[in-house]
Protein backbone atom coordinates (compact mmCIF):
# COMPACT_ATOMS: atom_id res chain seq x y z
CA UNK A 1 0.00 0.00 0.00
CA UNK A 2 1.27 3.51 -0.88
CA UNK A 3 0.14 6.61 0.96
CA UNK A 4 0.94 10.21 0.02
CA UNK A 5 1.02 12.55 3.02
CA UNK A 6 0.75 16.24 2.15
CA UNK A 7 1.35 18.42 5.22
CA UNK A 8 3.77 21.21 6.15
CA UNK A 9 4.25 19.82 9.68
CA UNK A 10 7.24 17.58 10.36
CA UNK A 11 5.45 16.35 13.49
CA UNK A 12 2.60 15.00 11.41
CA UNK A 13 4.91 13.29 8.92
CA UNK A 14 6.90 11.74 11.73
CA UNK A 15 3.75 10.60 13.54
CA UNK A 16 2.28 8.99 10.44
CA UNK A 17 5.53 7.21 9.64
CA UNK A 18 5.72 5.89 13.18
CA UNK A 19 2.07 4.82 13.11
CA UNK A 20 1.98 3.12 9.74
CA UNK A 21 5.41 2.08 8.48
CA UNK A 22 5.53 -0.98 10.73
CA UNK A 23 2.41 -2.21 8.94
CA UNK A 24 4.35 -2.52 5.67
CA UNK A 25 2.89 0.66 4.22
CA UNK A 26 5.03 2.77 1.89
CA UNK A 27 4.68 6.46 2.77
CA UNK A 28 5.64 9.32 0.46
CA UNK A 29 5.92 12.83 1.92
CA UNK A 30 5.12 16.21 0.41
CA UNK A 31 5.31 19.53 2.25
CA UNK A 32 2.52 21.30 0.42
CA UNK A 33 -0.07 20.95 -2.31
CA UNK A 34 2.33 22.11 -5.02
CA UNK A 35 4.74 19.27 -4.26
CA UNK A 36 1.82 16.87 -4.19
CA UNK A 37 0.60 17.97 -7.62
CA UNK A 38 4.13 17.64 -8.97
CA UNK A 39 4.35 14.03 -7.76
CA UNK A 40 1.00 13.19 -9.31
CA UNK A 41 1.92 14.80 -12.63
CA UNK A 42 5.05 12.65 -12.68
CA UNK A 43 2.73 9.66 -12.74
CA UNK A 44 3.11 8.55 -9.13
CA UNK A 45 0.22 6.37 -8.00
CA UNK A 46 -1.15 6.05 -4.49
CA UNK A 47 -3.81 4.07 -2.67
CA UNK A 48 -4.77 7.03 -0.50
CA UNK A 49 -3.78 10.66 -0.03
CA UNK A 50 -3.76 12.37 3.38
CA UNK A 51 -4.06 16.12 2.87
CA UNK A 52 -3.63 19.09 5.21
CA UNK A 53 -5.68 22.27 4.70
CA UNK A 54 -3.45 25.22 5.54
CA UNK A 55 -0.08 25.01 3.80
CA UNK A 56 2.23 27.49 2.09
CA UNK A 57 2.59 27.49 -1.74
CA UNK A 58 -0.66 25.58 -2.26
CA UNK A 59 -3.31 24.79 0.34
CA UNK A 60 -5.55 21.73 0.58
CA UNK A 61 -8.66 23.09 -1.17
CA UNK A 62 -6.56 24.37 -4.09
CA UNK A 63 -4.88 20.96 -4.34
CA UNK A 64 -8.33 19.33 -4.49
CA UNK A 65 -9.44 21.73 -7.23
CA UNK A 66 -6.31 21.05 -9.30
CA UNK A 67 -6.69 17.29 -8.86
CA UNK A 68 -10.31 17.46 -10.03
CA UNK A 69 -9.64 19.79 -12.96
CA UNK A 70 -6.77 17.67 -14.25
CA UNK A 71 -8.19 14.26 -13.31
CA UNK A 72 -4.98 13.44 -11.49
CA UNK A 73 -6.10 10.75 -9.02
CA UNK A 74 -8.45 7.83 -8.74
CA UNK A 75 -7.80 7.14 -5.06
CA UNK A 76 -9.53 8.47 -1.94
CA UNK A 77 -8.32 11.77 -0.46
CA UNK A 78 -8.66 12.25 3.29
CA UNK A 79 -8.40 15.76 4.71
CA UNK A 80 -6.31 15.99 7.88
CA UNK A 81 -6.76 19.42 9.44
CA UNK A 82 -7.53 21.63 12.40
CA UNK A 83 -10.43 23.11 10.43
CA UNK A 84 -13.44 21.53 12.15
CA UNK A 85 -16.53 23.54 11.23
CA UNK A 86 -19.33 21.80 9.31
CA UNK A 87 -18.94 24.47 6.60
CA UNK A 88 -15.26 23.65 6.07
CA UNK A 89 -16.00 19.93 6.15
CA UNK A 90 -18.74 20.29 3.53
CA UNK A 91 -16.46 22.45 1.39
CA UNK A 92 -13.73 19.83 1.41
CA UNK A 93 -16.21 17.07 0.57
CA UNK A 94 -17.69 19.14 -2.27
CA UNK A 95 -14.19 19.63 -3.69
CA UNK A 96 -13.60 15.88 -3.74
CA UNK A 97 -12.37 14.79 -0.32
CA UNK A 98 -13.62 11.34 0.62
CA UNK A 99 -13.17 11.53 4.38
CA UNK A 100 -11.98 13.94 7.00
CA UNK A 101 -9.72 13.75 10.06
CA UNK A 102 -9.83 16.61 12.53
CA UNK A 103 -6.61 17.43 14.38
CA UNK A 104 -5.67 16.46 17.02
CA UNK A 105 -6.08 12.78 16.32
CA UNK A 106 -4.43 9.53 17.33
CA UNK A 107 -3.27 6.37 15.60
CA UNK A 108 -6.61 4.63 16.13
CA UNK A 109 -8.47 7.39 14.33
CA UNK A 110 -5.87 7.45 11.56
CA UNK A 111 -6.11 3.70 10.98
CA UNK A 112 -9.92 3.69 11.35
CA UNK A 113 -10.34 6.37 8.68
CA UNK A 114 -7.91 4.70 6.27
CA UNK A 115 -9.72 1.37 6.71
CA UNK A 116 -13.07 3.13 6.26
CA UNK A 117 -12.16 4.65 2.90
CA UNK A 118 -10.30 1.61 1.62
CA UNK A 119 -12.96 -0.79 2.96
CA UNK A 120 -10.30 -3.18 4.15
CA UNK A 121 -8.26 -3.83 7.26
CA UNK A 122 -4.68 -2.65 7.54
CA UNK A 123 -2.41 -5.49 8.78
CA UNK A 124 -1.75 -5.15 12.50
CA UNK B 1 7.03 35.12 26.86
CA UNK B 2 6.52 32.43 24.22
CA UNK B 3 4.54 29.41 25.25
CA UNK B 4 6.32 27.30 22.62
CA UNK B 5 8.59 25.36 25.03
CA UNK B 6 5.59 24.40 27.18
CA UNK B 7 3.54 23.39 24.14
CA UNK B 8 6.35 21.16 22.93
CA UNK B 9 6.84 19.50 26.29
CA UNK B 10 3.13 18.92 26.87
CA UNK B 11 2.47 17.73 23.30
CA UNK B 12 5.38 15.28 23.53
CA UNK B 13 4.09 13.95 26.86
CA UNK B 14 0.57 13.51 25.52
CA UNK B 15 1.87 11.77 22.40
CA UNK B 16 4.05 9.40 24.40
CA UNK B 17 1.39 8.42 26.92
CA UNK B 18 -1.86 8.57 24.97
CA UNK B 19 -0.84 8.40 21.32
CA UNK B 20 -2.65 11.63 20.47
CA UNK B 21 -0.67 13.96 18.21
CA UNK B 22 -0.80 17.75 18.32
CA UNK B 23 1.13 19.63 15.65
CA UNK B 24 2.35 23.21 15.68
CA UNK B 25 -0.83 24.48 14.05
CA UNK B 26 -3.07 23.17 16.80
CA UNK B 27 -0.82 23.80 19.77
CA UNK B 28 -3.25 26.60 20.65
CA UNK B 29 -5.75 23.84 21.46
CA UNK B 30 -3.50 22.97 24.37
CA UNK B 31 -4.15 26.38 25.96
CA UNK B 32 -7.30 25.23 27.75
CA UNK B 33 -5.48 22.09 28.96
CA UNK B 34 -2.59 24.22 30.23
CA UNK B 35 -4.96 26.58 32.03
CA UNK B 36 -6.76 23.60 33.58
CA UNK B 37 -3.49 22.08 34.80
CA UNK B 38 -2.24 25.37 36.23
CA UNK B 39 -5.53 25.96 38.04
CA UNK B 40 -5.70 22.45 39.51
CA UNK B 41 -2.06 22.39 40.46
CA UNK B 42 -2.35 25.93 41.87
CA UNK B 43 0.41 27.29 39.67
CA UNK B 44 0.85 30.89 38.63
CA UNK B 45 3.15 30.74 35.65
CA UNK B 46 3.81 28.59 32.60
CA UNK B 47 7.38 28.16 33.83
CA UNK B 48 6.12 26.51 37.02
CA UNK B 49 4.08 24.04 34.97
CA UNK B 50 7.02 23.44 32.66
CA UNK B 51 9.19 22.48 35.64
CA UNK B 52 6.58 20.04 36.89
CA UNK B 53 6.20 18.45 33.46
CA UNK B 54 9.95 18.02 33.19
CA UNK B 55 10.15 16.20 36.53
CA UNK B 56 11.20 12.58 36.23
CA UNK B 57 9.15 10.68 37.03
CA UNK B 58 6.02 12.79 36.87
CA UNK B 59 3.81 12.55 39.95
CA UNK B 60 1.05 10.04 39.25
CA UNK B 61 -1.80 12.46 40.00
CA UNK B 62 -0.33 14.96 37.53
CA UNK B 63 0.06 12.22 34.93
CA UNK B 64 -3.60 11.20 35.35
CA UNK B 65 -4.68 14.83 35.11
CA UNK B 66 -2.77 15.35 31.86
CA UNK B 67 -4.07 12.19 30.22
CA UNK B 68 -7.64 12.86 31.35
CA UNK B 69 -7.64 16.33 29.82
CA UNK B 70 -6.22 14.94 26.59
CA UNK B 71 -8.37 11.85 26.15
CA UNK B 72 -11.71 12.35 27.95
CA UNK B 73 -12.60 8.60 27.91
CA UNK B 74 -13.36 7.97 24.25
CA UNK B 75 -15.62 5.07 23.18
CA UNK B 76 -17.00 4.07 19.83
CA UNK B 77 -19.89 4.72 17.52
CA UNK B 78 -21.03 1.85 15.31
CA UNK B 79 -19.00 -0.66 17.24
CA UNK B 80 -19.17 -3.89 15.18
CA UNK B 81 -20.44 -2.26 12.00
CA UNK B 82 -22.05 -5.52 10.81
CA UNK B 83 -24.63 -5.29 13.61
CA UNK B 84 -25.82 -1.94 12.33
CA UNK B 85 -25.81 -2.88 8.66
CA UNK B 86 -27.84 -5.97 9.64
CA UNK B 87 -30.34 -3.80 11.48
CA UNK B 88 -30.74 -1.56 8.46
CA UNK B 89 -30.91 -4.23 5.78
CA UNK B 90 -32.51 -7.20 7.50
CA UNK B 91 -34.09 -6.45 10.84
CA UNK B 92 -35.87 -3.11 11.16
CA UNK B 93 -38.20 -4.05 8.31
CA UNK B 94 -39.47 -7.03 10.30
CA UNK B 95 -41.20 -4.76 12.79
CA UNK B 96 -43.17 -2.48 10.49
CA UNK B 97 -46.41 -4.48 10.42
CA UNK B 98 -49.08 -3.00 12.63
CA UNK B 99 -47.53 0.45 12.71
CA UNK B 100 -46.27 1.94 15.95
CA UNK B 101 -42.71 2.73 16.94
CA UNK B 102 -39.91 0.20 16.93
CA UNK B 103 -38.96 -0.12 20.57
CA UNK B 104 -35.31 -0.70 21.43
CA UNK B 105 -33.47 -1.09 24.72
CA UNK B 106 -29.78 -0.33 24.96
CA UNK B 107 -29.07 -2.12 28.22
CA UNK B 108 -25.80 -0.94 29.80
CA UNK B 109 -25.67 2.03 27.41
CA UNK B 110 -22.50 3.55 28.92
CA UNK B 111 -21.92 7.01 27.42
CA UNK B 112 -24.63 6.57 24.83
CA UNK B 113 -22.78 5.93 21.57
CA UNK B 114 -24.64 2.66 20.99
CA UNK B 115 -28.03 4.32 21.38
CA UNK B 116 -26.96 7.16 19.07
CA UNK B 117 -25.72 4.63 16.52
CA UNK B 118 -29.12 2.88 16.60
CA UNK B 119 -30.89 6.21 15.99
CA UNK B 120 -28.63 7.01 13.03
CA UNK B 121 -29.06 3.53 11.56
CA UNK B 122 -32.83 3.73 11.86
CA UNK B 123 -32.83 7.14 10.18
CA UNK B 124 -30.98 5.65 7.20
CA UNK B 125 -33.39 2.71 7.13
CA UNK B 126 -36.46 4.92 7.41
CA UNK B 127 -35.73 7.11 4.35
CA UNK B 128 -38.95 7.29 2.37
CA UNK B 129 -40.77 5.06 4.84
CA UNK B 130 -43.17 5.79 7.65
CA UNK B 131 -41.17 4.35 10.51
CA UNK B 132 -40.31 5.65 13.93
CA UNK B 133 -38.21 4.43 16.82
CA UNK B 134 -37.92 4.97 20.53
CA UNK B 135 -34.92 3.89 22.53
CA UNK B 136 -34.52 3.27 26.22
CA UNK B 137 -30.85 3.66 27.14
CA UNK B 138 -30.05 2.50 30.63
CA UNK B 139 -27.00 2.01 32.77
CA UNK B 140 -26.17 1.21 36.37
CA UNK B 141 -23.82 4.18 36.65
CA UNK B 142 -25.41 7.59 37.17
CA UNK B 143 -22.02 9.16 36.46
CA UNK B 144 -21.86 7.69 32.97
CA UNK B 145 -25.53 8.55 32.39
CA UNK B 146 -24.70 12.18 33.24
CA UNK B 147 -22.25 12.03 30.35
CA UNK B 148 -24.69 10.26 28.00
CA UNK B 149 -27.79 12.38 28.59
CA UNK B 150 -26.73 15.63 26.86
CA UNK B 151 -25.51 13.74 23.78
CA UNK B 152 -22.29 15.74 23.69
CA UNK B 153 -19.04 14.10 22.56
CA UNK B 154 -15.52 15.35 22.12
CA UNK B 155 -13.62 15.50 18.87
CA UNK B 156 -11.78 12.24 19.49
CA UNK B 157 -14.98 10.36 20.28
CA UNK B 158 -16.84 11.53 17.16
CA UNK B 159 -13.96 10.47 14.93
CA UNK B 160 -14.03 6.86 16.02
CA UNK B 161 -16.42 4.78 13.99
CA UNK B 162 -18.36 7.73 12.61
CA UNK B 163 -18.04 8.57 8.91
CA UNK B 164 -17.66 12.32 8.40
CA UNK B 165 -20.95 12.50 6.47
CA UNK B 166 -22.77 11.08 9.51
CA UNK B 167 -21.03 13.54 11.82
CA UNK B 168 -22.16 16.50 9.75
CA UNK B 169 -25.70 15.15 9.26
CA UNK B 170 -26.46 14.06 12.81
CA UNK B 171 -24.31 16.33 14.99
CA UNK B 172 -23.61 20.03 15.37
CA UNK B 173 -20.62 21.81 16.93
CA UNK B 174 -20.98 22.68 20.59
CA UNK B 175 -18.12 24.84 21.80
CA UNK B 176 -14.45 23.94 21.84
CA UNK B 177 -13.99 20.69 19.90
CA UNK B 178 -17.31 19.29 21.13
CA UNK B 179 -20.19 17.93 19.09
CA UNK B 180 -23.80 17.46 20.15
CA UNK B 181 -26.25 15.06 18.50
CA UNK B 182 -29.03 17.13 16.95
CA UNK B 183 -32.16 17.27 19.06
CA UNK B 184 -34.45 15.83 16.38
CA UNK B 185 -32.44 12.60 16.61
CA UNK B 186 -31.29 12.55 20.22
CA UNK B 187 -34.83 13.11 21.51
CA UNK B 188 -35.64 9.55 20.41
CA UNK B 189 -33.51 8.29 23.30
CA UNK B 190 -34.71 8.22 26.90
CA UNK B 191 -32.06 7.63 29.53
CA UNK B 192 -32.64 5.87 32.81
CA UNK B 193 -30.69 4.22 35.56
CA UNK B 194 -31.23 0.45 35.71
CA UNK B 195 -29.64 -2.36 37.68
CA UNK B 196 -30.02 -5.49 35.56
CA UNK B 197 -29.33 -7.72 38.55
CA UNK B 198 -31.88 -6.14 40.85
CA UNK B 199 -34.51 -4.08 39.01
CA UNK B 200 -37.62 -5.67 37.44
CA UNK B 201 -37.54 -5.98 33.66
CA UNK B 202 -40.48 -4.57 31.68
CA UNK B 203 -42.53 -7.39 30.19
CA UNK B 204 -43.22 -8.04 26.53
CA UNK B 205 -42.17 -4.59 25.40
CA UNK B 206 -39.12 -4.40 23.15
CA UNK B 207 -38.47 -5.38 19.54
CA UNK B 208 -34.71 -5.23 20.15
CA UNK B 209 -32.59 -5.48 23.27
CA UNK B 210 -28.87 -4.68 23.01
CA UNK B 211 -26.80 -6.26 25.76
CA UNK B 212 -23.32 -6.18 24.31
CA UNK B 213 -20.01 -6.88 26.03
CA UNK B 214 -21.55 -6.67 29.50
CA UNK B 215 -22.50 -10.20 30.49
CA UNK B 216 -18.90 -11.36 30.11
CA UNK B 217 -18.15 -9.56 33.37
CA UNK B 218 -20.78 -11.55 35.28
CA UNK B 219 -20.86 -15.03 36.72
CA UNK B 220 -22.66 -17.73 34.75
CA UNK B 221 -25.69 -17.87 37.05
CA UNK B 222 -26.21 -14.12 36.77
CA UNK B 223 -25.78 -14.22 33.01
CA UNK B 224 -28.50 -16.86 32.76
CA UNK B 225 -30.86 -14.76 34.89
CA UNK B 226 -30.33 -11.64 32.81
CA UNK B 227 -30.77 -13.48 29.53
CA UNK B 228 -33.99 -15.02 30.84
CA UNK B 229 -35.22 -11.62 32.02
CA UNK B 230 -34.44 -10.07 28.61
CA UNK B 231 -36.47 -12.86 26.99
CA UNK B 232 -39.50 -11.77 29.01
CA UNK B 233 -38.91 -8.15 27.93
CA UNK B 234 -38.90 -8.96 24.24
CA UNK B 235 -42.06 -9.11 22.16
CA UNK B 236 -42.50 -12.38 20.22
CA UNK B 237 -40.22 -12.15 17.19
CA UNK B 238 -37.99 -9.63 18.96
CA UNK B 239 -34.21 -9.94 19.09
CA UNK B 240 -31.46 -9.98 21.71
CA UNK B 241 -28.19 -8.62 20.31
CA UNK B 242 -24.97 -9.63 22.07
CA UNK B 243 -21.35 -8.59 21.58
CA UNK B 244 -19.32 -9.91 18.68
CA UNK B 245 -17.54 -12.56 20.71
CA UNK B 246 -20.55 -13.58 22.80
CA UNK B 247 -23.15 -16.29 22.33
CA UNK B 248 -25.84 -18.14 24.26
CA UNK B 249 -24.09 -21.50 24.43
CA UNK B 250 -24.85 -23.10 27.80
CA UNK B 251 -26.80 -20.00 28.83
CA UNK B 252 -30.21 -20.39 27.20
CA UNK B 253 -32.11 -22.64 24.84
CA UNK B 254 -35.13 -20.33 24.61
CA UNK B 255 -33.88 -18.23 21.71
CA UNK B 256 -33.45 -19.05 18.03
CA UNK B 257 -30.26 -17.77 16.39
CA UNK B 258 -30.89 -15.96 13.10
CA UNK B 259 -27.67 -15.30 11.18
CA UNK B 260 -27.36 -12.42 8.72
CA UNK B 261 -24.09 -12.26 6.78
CA UNK B 262 -22.22 -13.90 9.66
CA UNK B 263 -23.91 -11.76 12.32
CA UNK B 264 -26.10 -13.59 14.87
CA UNK B 265 -29.21 -12.06 16.38
CA UNK B 266 -31.11 -14.13 18.98
CA UNK B 267 -34.85 -14.22 18.38
CA UNK B 268 -37.66 -14.85 20.82
CA UNK B 269 -39.82 -17.22 18.80
CA UNK B 270 -43.31 -16.04 17.90
CA UNK B 271 -44.65 -19.26 19.35
CA UNK B 272 -42.95 -20.07 22.68
CA UNK B 273 -40.46 -22.93 22.43
CA UNK B 274 -40.99 -25.81 24.74
CA UNK B 275 -38.07 -25.96 27.17
CA UNK B 276 -38.96 -29.37 28.50
CA UNK B 277 -36.08 -31.81 28.22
Amino acid sequence: MRILVIDDSNLIHSFIHTSLTAKGINIVDAENGKEGISLLKQGEKFDIILLDWNMPEMDGPTFLEQVAQNNLVDCPIVMMTTENSPQKIMRAMSLGATEYIMKPFDKTILVDKIELVLQKKIPA
Amino acid sequence: MSRAPLYNILAAYILKHSGIVYDEKNFFQLDSRIDFLKKNLKLVSDVDLQKILQATPLASDVHVMIIDTATNNETFFFRDTKVFSTLEKNVFGKFEEGGGKIKVWSLACSSGQEACSIVMTHDKYAKGKRSDIEILASDLSTKILDKAIPGIYNQMEVQRGLPITDLVKYFEPEGDQLWRMKREYHSKINFSQFNMLKDPFPLNKFHLVFCRNVLIYQEIAQRKEVIKAIYSSLVPGGYLILGNAENLLNLSTDYVADTFDGCSFYRKPSIAKSTAA
